[in-house]
This record gives structure tokens, C-alpha cells and sequence, in this order.
């Protein structure tokens, strides 16, 4: 048909997309900025331009620990995701021979993501707690003579629920790269005489890297961005930027909480934008 | 590949994986059958359904039956919305136009910025322009921005091992453009796209970040749970576990029995015919 | 036989851009109706260009495409008077043989009692009668081939386009059905235009051989022209079988006595097929210069044997393998070039 001109066609397929990603991402971020250079008081918020959120937020000593402790759950979880994510990916791409195997256990560890994370994150309760499975088990085998009291509402707790939550994360972009690599070449390298773990240094490392660096991505993002999990998790005795921020949107302070806002999305941009040089973006996310 | 230890000690590690992932999820769901004089850890008092009645009773704190139905409303809602919009992005970009990588650099921001952000500035809009939020206006907004990023993605994965050349068979046997996309190229697509509905529904169902300074006063299951984590010291908090698990399974083997037999009757995994 | 009904196609200055590349340059051709036609050439010569925009699969950049004196500029793939036959077979993996060959009669509105009816007719006719439930992933190359055939002749087009029908299959598949495409071809009296890369597919198969290269047509004419008459050296390098002599490599070796050196005018180039190329071993008291074989290679019916006089352009004979057998000639030997004048053939570029 050679009346609607193509391009036209497309912009109308992707006008949808368009509108809800301007109004309800965009938009929304947009309002934040221009809040945080507004003033605020008990009364309420009031319009200006102002640097005054900014400055709050730089001299506060809490700002940095907030931001110690975040960056601190950040690389803990992320090493465990990928320790524990490399490894799982191994073993599926590897070690199980038959594609239906390896597919049917995939599933099984994607099967949790489709379920609740609030629940997910609540299971643990029952498990961590004083009275809890682990601190039974472990008294009941005469391990220990009190329980655990680390185990639950503590800094544990809340990396060990974040792992739990978002290895999955870590799993699927590297079990999706290294799925692709061509078992030929591993072959091959075999062939001129590498052992097992020059192989791994040399042939799948590198060629696993977009996938390492696209869930890296989703787990920084996932943690920095996080707000309750931490909350419940450390029994509220621990603070991250996120929930900081939380608190400060409790307390009506809006203005502070976008400043914060502004910083946290800087900061994650700067990690992200590191990580991003060692891939190619487009490839990844359209494979 | 090698069979050797190496298998065995991977192979045990990922047990351990697994047992980890579901260790949890299972001790509630036993849990939830705790006995009417149990509490919220063992040792079991017995087996009863005893603290799933009391969750349609007014004894428990927490509106669950109506934030239940709320949330199935929502992830329909949420989940045709993202078929179509989906859907016909994934066909705008086939073809490359001005603007398209703006559009596609949108969507993956979409998907990595922390939702809560995306919560706390929608709200801001909608207190500064005095509208009041509700579940199922600024919230359905809200949660949009996760599921269509998703729906988007796996349209490109589904659209890029898509052999064009059955749309132009279909069309040089005398198809229009609208037969063809009926009778051809939806169908061939039809397994991708219960993948975008399956998306949809159950992150939506799901969420909490995006939807939680946006959904107004009646929550959202989530929402809700998230709130009795404190004020309800019962095992009926398990029961609710359980009840909104299976809801998750019964989605995924919904969509997973369909793509299988959409797939038997192809008789094909993918849709590229080869020579 | 009235010849305004069996697909005579006039292609006038066709232009095709992808981008920058000029990927079809002004193509003139006249396709006879009721003529099997081969487009030949290597990838990337815009054969496949072509043959896409008769079909309405691309547009036009320049020029005019007419069918039977009509032009079919404008109109879309499913009007024209053509149907085509995909390289992948384009076969709908959802639907059944049956279902893929009555579609276009579906698509149409015809009821289906008739359209079952005319598709088992057609199926019948490719020897596929009983596969009409099989779905097409239970088909081997060769029987999804009929399918493909099959679904695009029940359109009843004027021309049947085949994109490189044959390259999926192994090589004895492939000698057979090209015979079965020729055949088909023959019995319907409809045009036929089949796009390939292999020089012996064309002409087994063709009344008129297209060879293209780089975006334009370098030789069009009857295989048998084609072959003992290239126009070009590019023609007569792709067809294989020839070797492309300068008029020097002709001074230098003549041949015999009555060789000139420019015998039907003043031709930078010659071709000269190998199997007409003779060796004699060279014994002192003949005319030219000597040279020496450098390789000799079996080829079952006859031996290929190079001659070692440069490297770039190496002379070949192709010897009859009883001749050659009753020879003395082995690598080293030295040798003389001879060949009839008469069977040169002047190019001029």
C-alpha cells in the first residue's frame, strides 16, 4: 500500500509506549528534579530554586553512611549473586547434557521469580528467627547452646534476602550468554591442550562478560533502588539510601527525598555507565 | 560434556541452590497449615485449615479478600494493556525510524530506574495537581512502566528469529495486509505473545516499588501483606503465602501448557523454517 | 495459442538502491512468454533484486516493469500476475500441506469443498496427493519443495519466480528436480524465471540464460549461444569451461599454422573452451613455443590439465580420459597448445 508512508505506520504502533513511558516515567522524573530546588517546611512545599536540599544532603554525616552501608549491601550482593549465578549457569550450560534437562531446571529456578517477593522475603521469618528452623535444627544437634540472634533483623538477614531474591537476575543474562557460545571452540581449545581452567580464564569469561555486566546492571540497580526489604529485614535498624528516603517521604520532607532522589540516580548512572564499558549494550538487550 | 567430578560438585552445589530458593516458600506453605494453637514457627500444633477461615473472617487485621480481588483486576487490566501496547511497538520497530533508538533507550530506562523513584514522582504530579491516587488509575500507570519494558524485550527476542518471508509468501498468494497478519503472522507469533501476558499479570500482580506511593487507599495484595507484616502475628500471614503462591503456579502453567501445544501443533520449537 | 496470456515480461531501465549500493543498474530484458528463463550469476549481482521486484517484494527506484504489455509498477505483490517460490520454501509451519496450498484460495473466499478439491488436483500433480495432513516440519527438502510449488501454482499465475529453488537440496535431488521444474514448466506454458548461482542449473534448464554481474546484465541469449559465444570475459570466466586468452596469449601460442593473430577483427580478448584446447607433446621439429604441465587433476570422464605458462591465467585442456590415458603426459612434460582457429571466440571486454 503505497499510500501510508511506513515510518508513519511505525511512530503509530509505538505511539502507545510512547505516551505511557512520557507520562508515567518521564514525567515523573522530570517533577523530581525540578522538586528537589524546592523549599519546604512544616506547612508544606513551596516553588524556588533553591541548592539549599543539596547542600543538606552533603554536609549531613548520615548521608554518607547511608550511602556506605548501600554501597556496602550493593557489592556483597552482587558478589554472592555472581559467584552463586556463574556458577548455577556452569553447571546448567555444561554439565547436563540433554536440552530438555537443561531447560526443565532453568525453570525451576525462574519458577520463584513469578511468585510474590514480599512473601518471599516474609518465608524467611520462620527460618532466621530466634524459634526459627536453622536456630532449632542447630540447637536440636547440639551446635550451639543459644540461638543465633545474627540470623534475623540484622545486616544477614538483609543480604541474604537480597540474594535470595535476585541471583535470578545474575542467572538468566549469563546462562543466556554462555548458552550461545559455540561448544566447537571449547573443543577445540581442548584440542591444543588447555585445561579445564585456562579454558574457563580464557574462552567462556570472556564471552560471558555481556551477561555478567547486564545482571550486574539489574543488581545494582535492584539494591540501591530498594526500600523495604532493608526495612523489615534489619527489624529497621539498619538504613540505606532508599530507605532514607522512605522516611523522609513519611515525614512530608519532599523536596529532601527528590534531592536524595537526584543523587541516588546520579550515582547509580556513574556505576552503571563503569559497567557499561565493558559491553555492548544494543547486542545484549536485543538478543 | 566432561562427566567427572567436576559435574558432581556442581551438580550438588546446585541442589543447594535450589533448596535455598524454595527452603523458605515451603516452610510457609507447611506453616500455613499450622494447627489453631500454633504459632508462627514450629513445632506444628497439629494440621488444620484453621488460619485460612480466619482470613475471610473479621478477626484478621487487614482487608485481604478485597486487596485479593483488587490485585487480580489489576494484573488483567495490566496484562491486556501490555499485550497491545507491546505488540504494536514490536512491530513499529521492524522498521527503523527517526526516533526509534530515543524510544528504545526509554523502555530500558524504564526498566533499571529504581520503581520506588518512578512511585515517589508520580505522586508528587498527582499531589501537586491535587488528583487523587487510585489502584486503578495512577497505579495501573505506575506499574506499566515494569511490565512493558519486559513485553517489549521479549517482542524483539520473538520478532527477530520471525521468518519475514511467510509474510511475503502470504501476501504474493494474495493475502492483504490484514489476512496476513490473522492468519499468518499472529498465529506464528501467538507463543511470544502469552509470554508478554504471562509478564504482565504476574509482575504486576507482584509489584510493590512502583506501586506503593501511588495506589491510593485500598491496597493492593502486596501492598497489603507488606503492611501486616507488622500488625498481623499470625500464621494466617502464611496462608496468604500459600493462597497467592498457587495463584502465581496456576498463571505459569496456564502459559506454559499453552505455548507447549501451540508449539506441538507447529511442530517446531521456533519460527524459522529452514530450507 | 494466444500468446498475450502466458506472462511475456518487458523490463525497461530498472534502477534498484539499497542505501548507497547500486545494486540493479538500468537493466534492459525481454523475457518471451512461455519461456523458462534463468537470472545467473553470483551472490550480491542483484539477480535476486530482480527477480523480487517483478514480484512486488521491492519497489522500483527507476524504470518500468510490464507483463503481457501491462505495467505492473504500483501494484502490490498480490495483484500482479505472478506468484513465487521462496529460497526457504516460506512454507507456513502451522498449517497443514493442504491448508498451505489452499490458502490463496481461502484468501479469496472460495468455499472449502471447491478449494480442498482444486488443492488435492494440485498435489496430485507434484506426486504429494497422500502428505496433504503432514505438517511441513515432517517434509524433507525435496517433497517441501513440491508444497512450495504446489501452493504457487494454484494461484495460476502468468510467471513462476523461483529464488535459487534448487540450493537447499543435495546434488543428485537437485539434477532431478530441475528436471522436474523444467518439465513442469514445459507441460503449463507459462514463464517461468529461476534465479541461480550454478552455471550447469541454467543452462540444463533454460531457453534463455541471463547472466548478470555486479548490477547489470552482461549476456542474455540460448544456452547453447551463451555458451559457445560469451560476450564477455566476466561470462565466460563464470560459466566455467573456457579459458580467456589475450590476443598476445594467442601470438604466443598460435595454435596452429593457420592461426592469426586476429581472426575476426581486432579483439582484446578470446575464449576458447578447455575441452577444445589440445595438447601434443613437444617434440623439436613443430612451430610455438614450448610450455610445461603443471598439474593434472581426475575429473572421471576427462582430465583437467593445467599449464604452467603464468600463473594468473593458466591455460587449460580438458582431455577425453581414454585419450589421456593413452598418452604419455605427466606433470613436467613438455607441451604444446594446439586448438582450431575457427573455435575462438572474440570478446571485447
Amino acid at each position: 500500500m503505497a499510500t501510508l508512508d511506513p515510518r508513519g505506520v511505525s511512530w503509530l504502533q509505538i505511539t502507545p509506549l510512547v505516551i505511557i513511558l512520557a507520562a508515567f516515567l518521564l514525567l515523573p522524573l522530570a517533577v523530581i528534579i525540578v522538586v528537589s530546588f524546592w523549599d519546604y517546611s512544616v506547612g508544606g512545599m513551596y516553588p524556588d530554586f533553591i541548592w539549599q536540599n543539596y547542600i543538606d544532603l552533603f554536609t549531613t554525616p548520615t548521608t554518607l553512611s547511608l550511602y556506605q552501608r548501600t554501597l556496602k549491601f550493593t557489592f556483597l550482593v552482587w558478589m554472592f549473586s555472581l559467584m552463586i549465578g556463574f556458577t548455577v549457569s556452569y553447571f546448567l550450560t555444561f554439565c547436563v547434557s540433554s536440552t530438555t534437562w537443561r531447560m526443565a531446571l532453568f525453570l525451576l529456578c525462574t519458577i520463584p521469580f513469578w511468585t510474590s517477593n514480599v512473601i518471599r522475603m516474609i518465608a524467611w521469618i520462620p527460618f532466621l528467627g530466634r524459634n526459627g528452623v536453622v536456630n532449632q535444627g542447630l540447637m536440636s544437634m547440639g551446635l550451639v547452646d543459644e540461638p543465633l540472634e545474627f540470623l534475623l533483623f540484622s545486616e544477614f538477614a538483609v543480604i541474604l534476602t537480597y540474594v535470595h531474591l535476585y541471583t535470578l537476575f545474575m542467572i538468566v543474562p549469563i546462562f543466556n550468554a554462555m548458552s550461545k557460545i559455540d561448544m566447537d571452540i571449547i573443543e577445540a581449545a581442548r584440542d591444543a591442550g588447555a585445561t579445564g581452567f585456562q579454558i574457563l580464564r580464557e574462552i567462556i569469561v570472556p564471552l560471558t562478560l555481556n551477561g555478567i555486566a547486564l545482571g550486574s546492571i539489574f543488581i545494582v540497580t535492584l539494591v540501591m533502588g530498594d526500600f523495604y526489604i532493608v526495612r523489615v529485614m534489619s527489624g529497621s535498624q539498619s538504613g540505606t539510601v532508599g530507605s532514607g528516603m522512605a522516611y523522609e517521604i513519611g515525614g512530608l520532607q519532599y523536596p529532601a527525598a527528590a534531592a536524595n532522589a537526584v543523587i541516588l540516580v546520579i550515582v547509580v548512572v556513574i556505576i552503571v555507565s563503569a559497567i557499561l564499558r565493558f559491553v555492548d549494550v544494543r547486542k545484549v538487550l536485543t538478543e | 560434556m566432561k562427566q567427572s567430578a567436576l559435574t558432581y560438585i556442581l551438580g550438588a552445589f546446585f541442589c543447594l541452590y535450589v533448596l535455598f530458593l524454595y527452603g523458605p516458600m515451603f516452610v510457609i506453605f507447611v506453616l500455613s497449615f499450622q494447627g489453631p494453637t500454633g504459632g508462627m514457627t514450629f513445632p506444628m500444633q497439629g494440621v488444620s485449615l484453621h488460619w485460612f477461615k480466619e482470613l475471610w473472617s473479621q478477626n484478621t487485621s487487614g482487608d485481604v479478600a478485597g486487596s485479593f480481588q483488587r490485585s487480580l483486576i489489576l494484573g488483567l487490566v495490566v496484562m491486556v494493556i501490555t499485550v497491545i501496547v507491546s505488540v504494536a511497538a514490536g512491530f513499529g520497530f521492524r522498521r527503523n525510524f527517526p526516533g526509534a533508538k530515543v524510544v528504545f533507550y526509554s523502555a530500558i530506562i524504564s526498566l533499571i530506574m529504581p520503581g520506588f523513584l518512578i512511585s515517589f514522582g508520580l505522586g508528587l504530579i498527582l499531589q501537586l495537581m491535587d488528583i487523587e491516587a487510585q489502584w486503578f488509575t495512577s497505579a495501573l500507570g505506575a506499574q506499566l512502566t515494569w511490565t512493558l519494558p519486559f513485553g517489549l524485550l521479549i517482542m524483539f527476542a520473538v520478532l527477530a528469529r520471525f521468518d519475514r518471508s511467510v509474510e511475503e509468501a502470504s501476501q504474493d498468494l494474495g493475502a492483504t495486509r490484514r489476512q496476513t497478519l490473522q492468519h499468518i503472522t499472529l498465529p506464528l507469533l501467538a507463543p511470544g505473545i502469552v509470554g508478554v501476558a504471562l509478564f504482565g499479570f504476574t509482575l504486576s500482580y507482584d509489584e510493590i516499588p512502583r506501586t506503593t506511593l501511588v495506589v491510593g487507599d485500598s491496597n493492593t495484595l502486596p501492598m497489603e501483606v507488606l503492611a501486616m507484616t507488622n500488625t498481623l502475628t499470625t500464621p494466617s500471614l502464611y496462608a496468604i503465602g500459600t493462597i497467592t503462591t498457587l495463584v502465581s503456579l496456576i498463571c505459569i502453567g496456564l502459559a506454559l501448557f499453552s505455548v507447549t501445544r501451540m508449539q506441538r501443533r507447529t511442530g517446531i520449537r521456533g519460527v524459522k523454517s529452514d530450507g | 495459442m494466444a500468446e498475450e496470456n502466458l506472462g511475456r515480461i518487458d523490463i525497461s531501465g530498472v534502477d534498484k538502491f539499497y542505501g548507497d549500493v547500486h545494486a540493479v543498474r538500468g537493466v534492459n530484458l525481454s523475457v518471451p512468454a512461455g519461456s523458462y528463463c534463468c537470472l545467473l550469476g553470483p551472490s550480491g549481482c542483484g539477480k535476486s533484486s530482480l527477480l523480487r521486484m517483478i514480484a512486488g517484494h521491492e519497489s522500483i527506484d527507476a524504470g518500468d516493469i510490464k507483463i503481457d504489455g501491462r505495467t505492473i509498477l504500483g501494484q502490490p505483490a498480490r495483484q500482479r500476475p505472478t506468484a513465487m517460490m521462496f529460497q526457504s520454501y516460506a512454507l507456513f509451519p502451522h498449517m497443514t500441506c493442504r491448508d498451505n496450498v489452499a490458502f490463496s484460495q481461502k484468501m479469496r473466499g472460495v468455499d472449502k469443498e471447491t478449494r480442498y478439491a482444486k488443492t488435492q488436483n494440485m498435489l496430485d500433480m507434484v506426486q504429494m496427493g497422500d502428505f496433504a495432513d503432514r505438517l511441513p516440519a515432517q517434509l524433507s527438502g525435496g517433497q517441501r519443495q513440491r508444497i512450495a510449488l504446489a501452493r504457487a501454482l494454484i494461484t495460476e499465475p502468468k510467471v513462476l519466480l523461483l529464488d535459487e529453488p534448487l540450493s537447499a537440496l543435495d546434488e543428485n535431488l537437485r539434477v532431478l528436480m530441475r528436471n522436474e521444474l523444467r518439465m513442469m514448466q514445459q507441460r503449463l506454458g507459462i514463464t517461468f524465471v529461476h534465479v541461480t548461482h550454478t552455471n550447469t542449473e541454467a543452462i540444463a534448464t533454460s531457453d534463455v540464460v541471463v547472466v548478470m554481474g555486479a548490477g547489470v546484465i552482461d549476456q542474455a541469449g540460448a544456452p547453447h549461444e551463451v555458451f559457445n559465444r560469451p560476450a564477455s570475459t566476466y561470462t565466460a570466466r563464470f560459466l566455467g569451461g573456457h579459458n580467456v586468452l589475450t590476443a598476445r596469449d594467442i601470438a604466443t601460442h598460435p595454435g596452429s599454422d593457420r592461426t592469426t593473430l586476429a581472426p575476426e577483427g581486432d579483439a582484446p580478448f578470446y575464449s576458447l573452451r578447455q575441452d577444445l584446447t589440445r595438447i601434443e607433446a613437444a617434440t623439436g621439429d613443430q612451430p610455438g613455443p614450448e610450455t610445461v604441465i603443471k598439474a593434472i587433476e581426475y575429473e572421471g570422464s576427462s582430465f583437467k590439465v593445467t599449464l604452467a605458462q603464468n600463473d594468473t591465467n593458466p591455460i587449460i585442456a580438458r582431455i577425453n580420459d581414454r585419450e589421456f590415458e593413452g598418452s604419455d603426459l605427466a606433470v613436467g612434460t613438455p607441451v604444446r597448445v594446439r586448438y582450431d582457429p575457427s573455435d575462438l571466440c572474440p570478446m571485447s571486454t
